[in-house]
């Protein structure tokens, strides 16, 4: 860089800093650099393990451990009751995960053609083909063993009972999902953030543009009632809203003079 | 008495990969504004920290052919966030950009204007894909190895941070805006250049010779 910046100052300095990113150097990234780290860690256990991990690496790098916020990915699904609300689950898994789907999600871990299997019939018997890695370009490798990965699936298969390829795939390909009514996704968004599994979640709906409509309506007035989300907005930037420091010129900037 | 750990909430703008529900009658567009507007407006209502959008720097193939499966096509996100600065006046509004293709330069501006189009509410959400694929449609290619993913992105960061608090800190004052003699001394010039951002397509980059001047 030459000269002088040509955008005075902001009202935040720099922008709120999320990492994405789950290697052991995505999270020592975050845990130096981000005021927020996006996980896909899910279940309350991996979730309290990973929120231990990551705010001991903060700590080591000089920061409080409430200076970086842990917010999972997560998916829900409301209804009237609890089972309402399950049985609209697994409508929505099946609508995202159709046959087609779950033929080009098995591809992807067996780097082979499957276009000939039937999704509703079992696992191919074959292995995958580990030297062709690219069957798929421009998303992320997963990094594991496609062998590996192949087995957890038939093992799953079996121990749920014969599940077919679109089952198998939409079991293991769920993320964290709070479904119930208002009441119970409320409870249990709050039971994580309370005890430590996270700070609070980004949450991805699974309907575009009115996925967050009742969300809005009934979740978000019991996490009001229960004292855990605001009723207001109290800070005039995002980095106040969200309970950070405010932003200070870098402690390592050699930039720096003394003002006069 | 203690207060009550409070949760943060954003909200994920659905319109990729295989978690968006295309088949519902109640599916509509992801690209119009009115539903990036709807949404935001939803996530403010609801008290939500931060709107968030992913990425999409090139669609992905699958067996040799587009994936059909995707939806095709994302909008840009800062033009995006910009436009949903003025329909919101509460929500952060964060934006996933790619820190190997794009310059730290180019991202400290983007982001600075940002942050004052919505008056404190810019964020983003770095990621760091380096891969070849992506990278063709970028003026330096697949320029980046993989392990040097996070030394560019520090760089990428530290550029931000610097460019960002360097400026006067009373920008709305007629008597510090840049280029005024004036400002100088709350807001020095520097000089850095760093490996990672000047090196040429095809170069491997290491990490961290710098040379910083004031």
């Amino acid at each position: 860089m030459h000269g002088r910046f040509s955008v005075p100052r902001s009202p935040q300095g720099h922008p709120v800093l999320i990492q994405a990113g789950d290697s052991a150097e995505g999270r020592d990234f975050a845990a130096a650099t981000a005021d927020a780290i996006f996980t896909l860690h899910g279940s309350y256990d991996a979730g309290r393990d990973f929120y231990a991990d990551v705010k001991g690496r903060a700590v080591r790098h000089g920061r409080r451990p409430e200076d970086l916020l842990v917010l999972p990915g997560a998916t829900f699904v409301l209804g009237d009751t609890d089972a309402d609300a399950a049985d609209r689950a697994v409508e929505v898994r099946r609508a995202q995960v159709g046959p087609q789907t779950a033929i080009a999600f098995l591809e992807q871990i067996w780097g082979r053609d499957l276009s000939g299997y039937d999704a509703d019939g079992p696992l191919p018997a074959i292995d995958p083909d580990v030297d062709n890695v690219s069957i798929t370009r421009g998303r992320v490798r997963h990094a594991r063993d496609p062998r590996t990965v192949a087995q957890e699936w038939r093992d799953l298969a079996a121990a749920k009972g014969g599940l077919s390829i679109r089952e198998t795939v939409i079991e293991a390909t769920s993320r964290t999902s709070f479904i119930g009514s208002a009441r119970t996704v409320a409870a249990e968004l709050d039971r994580y953030v309370q005890g430590d599994a996270c700070d609070g979640f980004i949450l991805i709906p699974h309907l575009t543009p009115g996925g967050l409509d009742a969300f809005a309506d009934t979740v978000v007035p019991e996490l009001q009632d229960r004292g855990s989300l605001r009723t207001e907005y109290t800070g005039t930037t995002l980095r106040e809203n969200l309970g950070l420091r405010p932003t200070a010129r870098p402690a390592t900037d050699t930039t720096r003079r003394t003002s006069a | 008495m203690t207060a009550r750990k409070q949760i943060r909430l954003g909200a994920h703008f659905p319109g990729v990969n295989n978690t968006t529900v295309w088949s519902d009658p109640a599916a509509g567009s992801q690209i119009a504004f009115d539903s990036f507007a709807h949404f935001a407006r939803t996530a403010e209502r609801g008290f939500f920290d931060f709107l968030f959008l992913a990425e999409g720097l090139r669609l992905r193939e699958h067996r040799g052919r587009i994936h059909d499966l995707d939806v095709v096509g994302r909008p840009d996100t800062f033009t995006v966030l910009a436009a949903l600065a003025g329909v919101t006046g509460h929500l952060g509004l964060a934006g996933t950009i790619n820190t190997t293709f794009n310059e730290p330069y180019e991202l400290a501006r983007q982001f600075a204007t940002l942050d004052h189009l919505s008056a404190g509410r810019a964020a983003w959400n770095m990621v760091t894909s380096s891969d070849a694929f992506t990278g063709e449609n970028f003026r330096r290619g697949g320029f980046l190895a993989r392990e040097d993913r996070y030394t560019r992105a520090r760089e990428g960061v530290d550029v931000c941070r610097r460019c960002g608090t360097a400026g006067p800190t009373t920008p709305s004052s007629p008597t510090a805006a840049p280029g005024c003699s004036c400002a100088t001394a709350a807001s020095p010039t520097c000089t850095t250049r760093r490996a990672s951002s000047t090196c040429t397509a095809g170069s491997r980059c290491r990490a961290a010779r710098r040379a910083t001047r004031c």
